[in-house]
């Protein structure tokens, strides 16, 4: 029996979804974010923030 | 500026850059198409940047983020959103990344199963399951009750593991109408929801 996480520990009503499928929907979720994530930073928000950074480095 | 205000700025800059995959992974988890999710995460850093002066040192720069992403995505995008959303079925479509890099056979059937999910209980899930943020900044970044979320991610598990079959019992017509009754009474200022309450 895994230890009870408090950030899924819930009060309410006992949900009839056994450990296993919480899991199973953790790992699926997790596992489609961390596909989106591992995608590469587009230059152009690079270049964004540059332009940013240097815009305001500029004397007023 | 002096050397202190510019080391700031640098510091800035760089947890921007580092915190940009996550705002675009929850963009595009949330429903934005690839165009969508990039057009939010560009104007959430421009509005970032803008109100730096703003964000309270010592706190989640992340949670911070976060909120000025949805709040855009609700505000200026709310209606564009959610015709991207239900276009042409491309939220699913929107999803897909490099297919090599589905390892599982069934992904397809979750991504599908998570459309399904109304879109403030999904996107409780996605910032407790997959942002890794605590209740306590999902309900600030939500702008909702700690208790709201929890029931949000609650019924989202539920409409999920209904939609994949993991019940392992048959109460299902016993969780809707529970369900029915789960939502909490207090309000979201912004509901997006009204189109699933029938």
């Amino acid at each position: 029996m895994m230890p009870h996480n408090p950030q899924t520990d819930q009060k309410e009503k006992a949900p009839s979804l056994s450990d296993e499928a919480q899991k199973q929907i953790g790992r699926k979720l997790r596992l489609l974010y961390e596909q989106l994530e591992a995608e590469p930073i587009p230059d152009k928000f690079v270049d964004l923030l540059r332009a940013l950074a240097e815009k305001e480095s500029k004397p007023r | 500026m002096t050397k202190a205000e510019s080391e700031d700025a640098g510091f800035f800059t760089r947890e921007l850059l580092t915190t940009i995959p996550s705002l675009r992974a929850f963009a595009r988890s949330l429903g934005a198409s690839p165009d969508r999710a990039d057009d939010l995460v560009q104007e959430t850093l421009i509005k970032a940047w803008a109100n730096q002066q703003s964000f309270v040192q010592g706190t989640n720069l992340k949670t911070w983020l976060f909120t000025i992403l949805r709040n855009t995505a609700y505000s200026e995008y709310r209606k564009r959103w959610r015709e991207v959303e239900d276009a042409d079925g491309s939220y699913a479509a929107g999803l897909v990344s490099e297919p090599t890099q589905i390892a599982h056979l069934d992904m397809a059937d979750f991504k599908s199963a998570l459309t399904a999910v109304p879109q403030e209980q999904r996107e409780a899930l996605i910032l407790i399951g997959a942002s890794g943020f605590s209740y306590d900044e999902a309900a600030k970044i939500c702008g909702c009750a700690v208790g709201t979320i929890k029931s949000r991610v609650n019924r989202a598990r539920q409409r999920l593991a209904s939609t994949l079959g993991l019940h392992e019992d048959a109460v299902e017509g016993k969780i809707a109408i529970e369900d029915q009754t789960a939502e909490e009474p207090d309000h979201d200022p912004v509901d997006i929801s009204s189109d699933n309450s029938r």
